[in-house]
């Protein structure tokens, strides 16, 4: 599959769209962008860009029936009585709940039919098998359009923005057609918002040194996360997932670390790329990551890692059905119960269950995935209901749970729980990853490490030492920006020689140890298929 | 003043990064063409080892072109230097890369393509990676970052290995082709292999650097049951016709090469063997000398340390 990483991608279709971008005028150069973006498209799904083209028709004709019902809304809140207000409000709310619902059906509708309609079907033939009935259906298999599941959420959020009023219709059509089809964003995210994104990209500024410099600098990180790490680790990963049971709980618990590390470095090595693509072209998109391997607790994960979707989560399902109605008596209820502390718990747990399961199922159909998103719904709502706990317990003990030792012991558990979720998420189906899980506890040794077992995985001493320095690499990196400092920023007003010296040290750097050539097989974009 | 001031940067870096691609270069390279310095294909870069313009023709190709013609038995028994520069699972632009390295010492008057290489698919991406390996070889050889020596920091790639088999890969091993192979070997069939364009146009390219240094070429298929057709014989008798030069099939020539398929080869009628190679270089010999006249270097002097003296070693090695 063509990457972001790929030849094709850096050395043909970046420069070909830079100079196309740079030579038109200004006019000229969204819809270069936007045929650039449906070219991309076809070249990694086809035909199935028609599903793409459906969503945006679809999205389209909904935000503007939606802009009409609040324009009518409003002209007759203006002429309406003070009594009457109320009883329009919640008509023209029905009215465009309807629509939302169309657009929903339709996206999802696609969404469904397309990603999860052989894991439905398989599962009910199971179902049927266990309560004795003759009748199996046949289990379909679709060709799935790239990226997917990022443009049916980032299309959706349009949708739900403007019934938010958050922001305007957009009457253009090909404007949201660029934004929702925008190459970078199409195969890893992240799920930018119209409101931040669309005029950015449909006013396009010509390109400038500083952007240009400050994106490909951003672009080889990403390049360097994804070849030296991602792909370098990909044979052990692969080798470790599929043989497991022939290795002892250390060489288990080495392939969640390790499929943890490349999974991190190869997506937020892939949104680098991203990001520093369209910061080449003057167009800022937003963050996916923040550090996430700073976080202290699971929930504070989840706020630094895949950022977007988190967010689009938070907004689109977590708080709507927070603040529904029915949860709002149950939260009264239970809080008058249950005190003002786990009272809340209850209605938000009930609201998080929703957003985890959407979020297992959201990164595949399979039981491996929904379990993935119950497993941090376990974690995430047992670290709710222990803190007061925790708390009582280290006031009681004086411990000082402001102090570094502290903050990095919580690191570290925050780490290895997300390691164990990722080997549920890597791990060939459920029934393998309990596997994995029980061989990890049962048998927990760290023999393999001490015989060598570990350096027969298709990595050597030297890959796991590049591996190692390039982490190190990340983490400095990664401290410097938690403390505030822009990197990029600081070397920007470097003098011109020491600037082209960083350029070409980074080119070499990829060239030298980046694992590509006779040996290595690159790793397929993890979160391209989602 | 200002169009300069935005190009000097990218200027510069493009300069540094050369300049780094070049010493990186340097220090990953092999520093011989050896297993010990870490080169992956030492026996096919042998030739490099050899004295210039000492080596009249070239076989160029894949495996099956360095395990069919033994240039040690071709210079015992008529005389002819020569040297095997196939190399497992090979492309065309590697073939065209190796062309061009051959020609940078030597100049000799016949390159014998074997045709397998011909139908190996590759693409731009292969193509460009070669060529830019030809410019900048860390591109290549970057993994040996890991076996850095303190040598390797201190010497330069200079290659001194003479290979006693001459880029040959022998094998005693005889494993009997499989009858159902045997049975559809060269059936009769008017169709043609498709060839992909860059295939197409590599080959011409290689074809035009023959004719331009004034060398004889020659596409040559070796014998291979399993990966020999009609469809491939028509296909480079096409492409024979259409570049002006010979083709000869020596699958075709069953009298005068006669191949036991079960003794033969080494792997299932894949490749020759020892006894299978010895078939076709008694045929060869003399056949090269009458069609092109190459010349007879037994008893020359200058070839005694590299050639003669080296035919006991030869048989030794591969017995």
């Amino acid at each position: 599959m063509l990457s972001y990483c790929s030849i094709e991608y850096l050395l043909v279709f970046l420069p070909v769209v830079f100079l196309g971008y740079q030579i038109l005028p200004q006019t000229a150069r969204r819809y270069f962008l936007l045929a650039a973006s449906y070219g991309f498209f076809w070249y990694l799904s086809g035909p199935l860009v028609v599903w793409h083209v459906a969503v945006c028709l679809c999205v389209w004709l909904v935000g503007l029936r939606l802009q009409h019902l609040l324009d009518a809304r409003g002209l007759q809140l203006k002429e309406a009585e003070r009594s009457a207000r109320k009883g329009i409000r919640a008509a023209y709310a029905r009215r465009m709940s309807r629509w939302v619902i169309v657009a929903g059906v339709v996206c999802f509708g696609i969404l469904l039919s397309l990603k999860y309609t052989p894991f439905f079907t398989e599962n009910l033939n199971s179902l049927f098998r266990h309560l004795g009935l003759h009748l199996q259906l046949r289990v379909p298999s679709f060709a799935v359009p790239i990226g997917i599941s990022f443009y049916t959420l980032q299309a959706m959020s349009y949708v739900f923005d403007v019934q938010k009023e958050k922001l305007q219709a957009e009457r253009n059509l090909l404007r949201l057609t660029l934004w929702l089809s925008f190459f970078p964003l199409l195969m890893e995210g992240p799920i930018a918002r119209f409101g931040a994104t669309a005029e950015q990209i449909w006013n396009v500024p010509r390109i400038k040194g500083e952007n240009f410099q400050k994106g490909l600098w951003r672009i080889l990180y990403g390049v360097m996360k994804k070849m030296i790490v991602a792909d370098r680790v990909n044979t052990a990963v692969e080798l470790l997932y599929t043989e497991y049971a022939s290795y002892d709980g250390g060489m288990v618990f080495l392939a969640a670390v390790l499929f943890t590390v490349q999974e991190y470095l190869e997506f937020s090595g892939t949104i680098d790329i991203v990001i520093g693509t369209g910061e080449c072209l003057g167009i800022f998109l937003p963050e996916n990551f923040n550090q996430p391997f700073f976080s202290k607790t699971i929930s504070e994960f989840w706020t630094r890692w895949h950022i977007s979707l988190g967010a689009w989560l938070k907004d689109y399902l977590f708080y709507p059905l927070s603040m529904s109605e029915p949860l709002k008596k149950l939260t009264k209820k239970c809080r008058t119960r249950f005190g003002n502390h786990y009272g809340p718990l209850v209605t938000s747990s009930i609201a998080l269950f929703a957003v985890w399961l959407f979020n297992g199922l959201w990164h595949g159909a399979g039981w491996s995935y929904i379990f993935f998103g119950m497993y941090h719904f376990a974690l995430i709502v047992t670290g709710n209901l222990l803190a007061p706990v925790v708390i009582g317990f280290c006031e009681k003990h004086k411990i000082n749970r402001r102090v570094f030792p502290y903050q990095l012991f919580q690191m570290i558990r925050t780490a290895i729980l997300v390691a164990i979720g990722e080997m549920f998420f890597r791990a060939l189906s459920l029934k393998h990853g309990l596997e994995m899980f029980m061989i990890m506890i049962r048998h927990a040794s760290v023999r393999s490490f001490a015989d060598g077992t570990w350096l027969k995985l298709g990595m050597d001493l030297q890959d796991y030492l590049i591996v190692a320095a390039m982490i190190v690499f990340v983490f400095v990196i990664s401290l410097l920006k938690e403390r505030g400092c822009q990197v990029r920023e600081q070397l920007y007003r470097r003098p011109v020689i020491v600037r082209a010296l960083v350029t070409a040290m980074l080119i070499s750097l990829v060239l030298l140890f980046g694992a590509y050539g006779t040996g290595y097989v690159p790793v397929d974009p993890i979160y391209a298929n989602f | 003043m200002k169009y300069l001031k935005q190009i000097l940067p990218w200027f510069l870096t493009l300069l540094l990064l050369a300049g780094m691609l070049y010493l990186l270069s340097i220090l990953t390279g092999p520093k011989n063409n050896t297993q010990e310095a870490g080169h992956d294909a030492w026996a096919a870069y042998g030739f490099e080892a050899e004295a210039p313009d000492s080596i009249d023709m070239f076989m160029l190709g894949d495996s099956e072109s360095r395990t069919s013609i033994s240039p040690m038995e071709l210079f015992h028994n008529e005389g002819i230097t020569s040297y095997c520069c196939g190399i497992n699972s090979n492309i065309l632009c590697e073939v065209d890369d190796m062309l061009h390295l051959v020609l940078k010492e030597q100049h000799p008057k016949l390159i014998i393509l074997e045709c397998n290489v011909i139908f190996s698919p590759f693409d731009w991406k292969d193509a460009l990676e070669t060529t830019t390996a030809r410019i900048f070889p860390v591109i290549r050889w970057h993994n040996r970052w890991k076996t850095l020596t303190p040598e390797d920091f201190t010497s330069i790639p200079d290659y001194t290995s003479v290979e006693v088999r001459k880029g040959y890969y022998h094998s005693t091993y005889a494993d009997p082709a499989p009858p159902f192979l045997l049975d559809r070997y060269m059936e009769a069939s008017e169709d043609r292999e498709p060839l992909d364009g860059i295939n197409r146009w590599y080959l011409k390219k290689i074809a035009a650097t023959c004719r331009k240094q004034g060398i004889s070429l020659v596409l040559m298929s070796m014998p291979s049951v399993k990966n020999w057709t009609s469809l491939k014989h028509n296909t480079c008798a096409d492409l024979a016709a259409e570049l002006d030069i010979p083709f000869v099939d020596l699958n075709e020539m069953r009298e005068e090469i006669p191949i036991d398929w079960n003794l033969d080869t080494r792997d299932r009628g894949d490749h020759l063997n020892n006894d299978g190679m010895k078939k076709v270089c008694t045929w060869l010999g003399p056949w090269l000398k009458e069609q092109y006249a190459l010349e007879d270097h037994r008893g020359d002097p200058a070839y005694d340390a590299t050639w003669t003296d080296m035919y006991e070693e030869y048989v030794e090695w591969i017995s």
